[in-house]
């Protein structure tokens, strides 16, 4: 009864904690808030007049939603490159940072569940998706078993985080039973999100662009370079916003991290292209399309030669000696974000629906609500890490304590 | 080890540290996100009342209903349909009847690409259109293709003018009703599923319009009610039923039944009524003396995309 | 003198009767080769008419809408052997005369009237032995040299068939032969297609150069 107590007034003072803030920070939220506000107001529409306010048709059913959506899952499943080092390796530097990365994974995981919600005819009927009272066609539709693991990855980072960050404000030691195995599981079920995600493309027969065995590895290489590159950049924030400080350290393990995974990624886009291009199938029309054109229709041609580009020119600057400078391994950061988050979104989804199984080639736009939504719920995501992370840094610090006379200092506890 | 809980026993002592400004200014802000939630959402207000109500929004799935419920649903349906189109409908549900399991062939020699085919799927299932000769909606595409190759790549959908052109044949398209449907796998909700009578249907009452079947569709077979559905009074086709050609809702994925409110009854579907040169074929699989199974005897038979494993129940065949 | 005269008239007399005599013949002859002229009663119709009234909005009219012996089957009193009494017809006859202008033809090889129609008979046809097949049998006229169609078209490959597909709750009719080819002009003339589906309103960018659709 009394933890119970304890919890409600921890909720209490967190409330109470997020409004406390700088003029920057104030400014920064409302900014966050009008923009999510906005795609709100944009989604009403949606759901009023139905998904004719996209740019979706028959022909190209999936859109930015699930484009953002997929590259979110990569970012969330990214975690893990935190969690392998701190927990299998027990890398100190990492061991005090492992918890952004796991913050980062909820907010990003409610941003997927939002994509995936707003990207529904009916989300009015989205219960039907819940055992027991709905029906999930479990264990047979991939989407059903992505409904799973992304949830569980939500309640395990949930809990995790939750649970530390409870412990830390008690100034107690966190009991290992209580979370460390929950690590372990996360490890082997990030992994397993972005897998299924990439199982949902790649079991359709129809679509032969996505109906191949490296979907997944890509899929896998590609979070892995964009979610510790978000994890780079929002870490030198934190540094210098909110005076938390992170070393070195972490940042050039994630460098070395990265560049491995972006340069598997490459190689395995190469190996794809040899596959599609050099058999010369009518499978790889798609793949046509995306690159080259396919019959007048070049939409997506400038878009994925600019993420190659991006995605090479990171390499380079990578593996190069510069790139131990933070200005630089930033730059890499910036380039292989927006790099991948085209080559996932418009280089891997739409591509899949152009042409249509029956030869027919209808290009995509979004539309302006479609992207008032993607924007809105970007806004959110960034807005639900950015309040996690100023209720999370004063736990950390210690000065957001149980004891309000002020803890800090006194028996510094590790986070974990 | 660890310290006991140094929880304050009064509120002020939690609070200790935190300004009334803080307070004020945070209770103030929520209310304003409030608000701003509250206008942000103001188009929902632009639903009609009984858009959805209570009862569909609780509905259970049609595998689950009672006789009297599915009753009871049909005749609110049938309600909502006078309402919304000024047609008021009869609608049953017809269920399989027992050895059968419907085949389709379709000539390839034969079929002229007219067009009659997909304009008569149009008259008979109720889909939205936004004119008299629109027929995105059909269920049936005909492709135009290229003499000489099987390349869909080829396909034209719109084509126009007379029609057999010299180096073109035609192909219409529409749901093979598929023996290992990727779209039955797919569905997250399990709200299209293959009957009895080998009839892929879908309750569209169950579902929740993610359109994962439409991408796993190798065929381009469905069709999704981008919003609410729009047709004239003289459209609306009243003999209709629960699972094929009652008028959809917004939102939800629709598809070629084989006309199973006909063909329940032992009629033909309507595209094969008005094919003007006999170029469909249509029957009992089960049934060793149907016409179907004469076509599969004695005809070159051919399955669009066999190797996608889908192992359909619509076949082309040459002369 | 008179011997010239009666050898005149002898050699007439002998002419006539040859003359008789091989128009007797003649007639016997030809009432020997014709067989009695069936009666052919105006005949029901072979099927009620294509589509049911509950598919008003389906379009099941036969494609041809034949004329002629398919106007007699639906109760005109034409006969043909009103004329044909009297007017013989000949097979090397291959264009036919004022009665009958508009009626050229082209059915391929089948270059003769006689090959279809029965010269003794017009209300019929003629089979390989120059026995009657019936108006409502006209299947069996084409049968004749499209054997493989007539038993495609018997077991449903070929033709329309509108109706039941079980013909245990329902009547299912079929189109005969004549209902959707002209059998003078057997070459379908090409149909103009119904207007295509448009071109999807939300895709980004032109439809195709080649897309043609009507509003």
């Amino acid at each position: 009864m009394q933890n119970a107590k304890d919890y409600l007034v921890f909720l209490g003072r967190v409330w109470l904690l997020s409004w406390r803030g700088s003029r920057a920070y104030y400014v920064w939220m409302t900014f966050l808030t009008v923009l999510a506000l906005l795609g709100a107001n944009a989604w009403a529409r949606q759901f009023a007049a139905g998904l004719q306010n996209t740019g979706m048709t028959d022909q190209v059913s999936w859109g930015a939603y699930i484009a953002n959506f997929t590259f979110l899952v990569g970012v969330a499943a990214a975690a893990v490159m935190l969690v392998i080092p701190a927990y299998l390796y027990k890398n100190e530097a990492m061991h005090k940072v492992v918890i952004f990365g796991e913050m980062m994974a909820i907010a990003v995981i409610v941003m997927c569940l939002l994509f995936v919600t707003v990207d529904l005819g009916r989300p009015d009927r989205f219960w039907h998706l819940i055992p027991p009272w709905g029906r999930m066609n479990w264990p047979i539709s991939m989407l059903s078993w992505d409904v799973i693991v992304l949830n569980g990855y939500l309640l395990l980072n949930l809990h995790i985080c939750g649970y530390l960050l409870y412990m830390r404000y008690l100034g107690r030691t966190p009991t290992r039973i209580f979370y460390v195995p929950f690590v372990f599981i996360a490890i082997v079920w990030a992994i397993s999100i972005h897998t299924v995600t990439a199982f949902l493309y790649v079991g359709l027969p129809g679509r032969p662009f996505w109906n191949h065995p490296i979907v997944a590895p890509r899929f896998l290489a590609s979070a892995f370079a964009a979610g510790p590159a978000l994890l780079v950049l929002t870490f030198q924030l934190i540094r210098r916003i909110h005076g938390y400080w992170i070393g070195d350290e972490p940042l050039q393990l994630l460098r070395r991290i990265i560049t491995i995974a972006l340069l598997i990624n490459l190689f395995l886009l190469g190996c794809e292209l040899f596959v599609e291009f050099y058999s010369g199938t009518y499978h790889s029309v798609s793949a046509k399309y995306l690159w080259f054109g396919l019959h007048g229709h070049s939409a997506l041609v400038g878009w994925i030669w600019t993420a190659l580009a991006l995605n090479v020119l990171a390499a380079i600057i990578l593996m190069s000696p510069v790139s131990h400078r933070l200005i630089f391994l930033d730059l890499a950061c910036v380039f292989l974000i927006v790099g991948i988050w085209i080559e996932k979104g418009m280089g891997l989804i739409v591509p899949g629906f152009v042409p249509t199984p029956l030869g027919q080639v209808v290009e995509y736009q979004p539309s302006r609500d479609e992207t008032l939504i993607c924007i809105g719920i970007w806004a959110f995501g960034a807005l639900m890490y950015t309040w996690m992370l100023h209720v999370a840094i004063p736990i950390l610090r210690g000065d957001f304590r149980a004891r309000p006379e002020g803890a800090a200092g006194l028996n510094p506890q590790p986070v974990h | 080890m660890s310290d006991a809980s140094p929880e304050p026993q009064r509120l002020e002592q939690a609070l200790s540290g935190v300004s009334r400004r803080t307070f004020l200014k945070g209770t103030a802000a929520t209310m304003a996100g409030m608000a701003g939630l509250v206008a942000a959402l103001k188009p929902l207000l632009s639903l009609e009342a009984g858009h959805i109500t209570m009862d569909e929004l609780l509905q259970k799935h049609y595998t689950q209903l009672s006789p009297e419920d599915l009753d009871r649903i049909m005749r609110k349906l049938e309600q909502q349909c006078e309402r919304d189109y000024k047609v008021r409908p009869t609608m049953r549900d017809l269920k399989p009847l027992d050895g059968v399991e419907f085949g389709y062939a379709l000539s390839l020699t034969k079929c002229i690409g007219c067009r009659r085919c997909a304009h008569a799927c149009m008259a008979e299932n109720n889909q939205s259109r936004e004119h008299d000769k629109d027929i995105d909606m059909s269920y049936i595409r005909v492709l135009e293709l290229d003499k000489g190759s099987m390349n869909l790549e080829t396909a034209d959908l719109y084509y126009s003018g007379e029609v057999p052109k010299n180096d073109k044949f035609y192909m219409p398209v529409q749901c093979h009703q598929c023996r290992e449907s990727p779209c039955t796998k797919a569905c997250p909700v399990q709200a299209t599923w293959m009957e009895p009578d080998g009839v892929v249907v879908v309750d569209y009452n169950w579902c929740i319009g993610c359109r994962y079947c439409m991408a796993a569709c190798p065929y381009d077979a469905r069709r999704f009610n981008w919003k609410k559905p729009t047709l004239p009074e003289s459209a609306v086709n009243p003999n209709q039923n629960y699972l094929t050609n009652r008028i959809r809702p917004q939102g939800v994925v629709e598809k070629c039944t084989f006309c199973l409110h006909r063909t329940r009854e032992g009629k033909y579907p309507a595209c094969l009524e008005v094919c003007p040169t006999g170029a469909r074929v249509f029957g009992n699989l089960l049934d060793p003396d149907s016409e179907i199974n004469y076509i599969l005897r004695n005809k070159r038979v051919y399955i669009l995309k066999e190797e996608s494993g889908t192992i359909p129940k619509f076949f082309y065949f040459f002369d | 003198m008179k011997r010239r005269r009666l050898i005149a008239m002898g050699m007439l007399v002998i002419l006539a009767t040859g003359l008789g005599l091989r128009g007797l013949l003649a007639l016997t002859a030809r009432a020997q080769t014709n067989p009695p002229l069936p009666i052919v009663a105006k005949p029901a119709p072979a099927q009620p008419v294509a589509g049911l009234p509950s598919d008003p909005h389906l379009d099941t009219t036969p494609p041809r809408a034949t004329k002629g012996l398919d106007l007699v089957k639906m109760g005109w009193t034409y006969d043909c052997m009103e004329c044909h009494r009297i007017v013989e017809v000949k097979w090397h006859r291959d264009r036919v005369r004022v009665e009958h202008e508009g009626i050229t033809l082209q059915h391929g090889n089948n270059r003769f009237c006689l090959n279809c129609h029965n010269s003794t008979n017009m209300n019929a046809f003629v089979d390989y032995d120059g026995s009657a097949i019936a108006q409502q049998d006209v299947v069996l006229l084409c049968a004749k040299c499209h054997g493989t169609t007539y038993r495609d078209w018997r077991e449903g490959a070929h033709g329309r068939r509108n109706g039941f597909w079980d013909t245990a709750r329902g009547d299912q009719t079929r189109l005969r032969c004549i209902q959707c080819h002209d059998p003078h002009h057997p070459k379908f003339k090409a149909l103009e297609a119904l207007p295509a589906p448009s071109y999807p309103r939300r895709a980004a960018g032109a439809a195709p150069p080649a897309a043609t659709s009507e509003h």
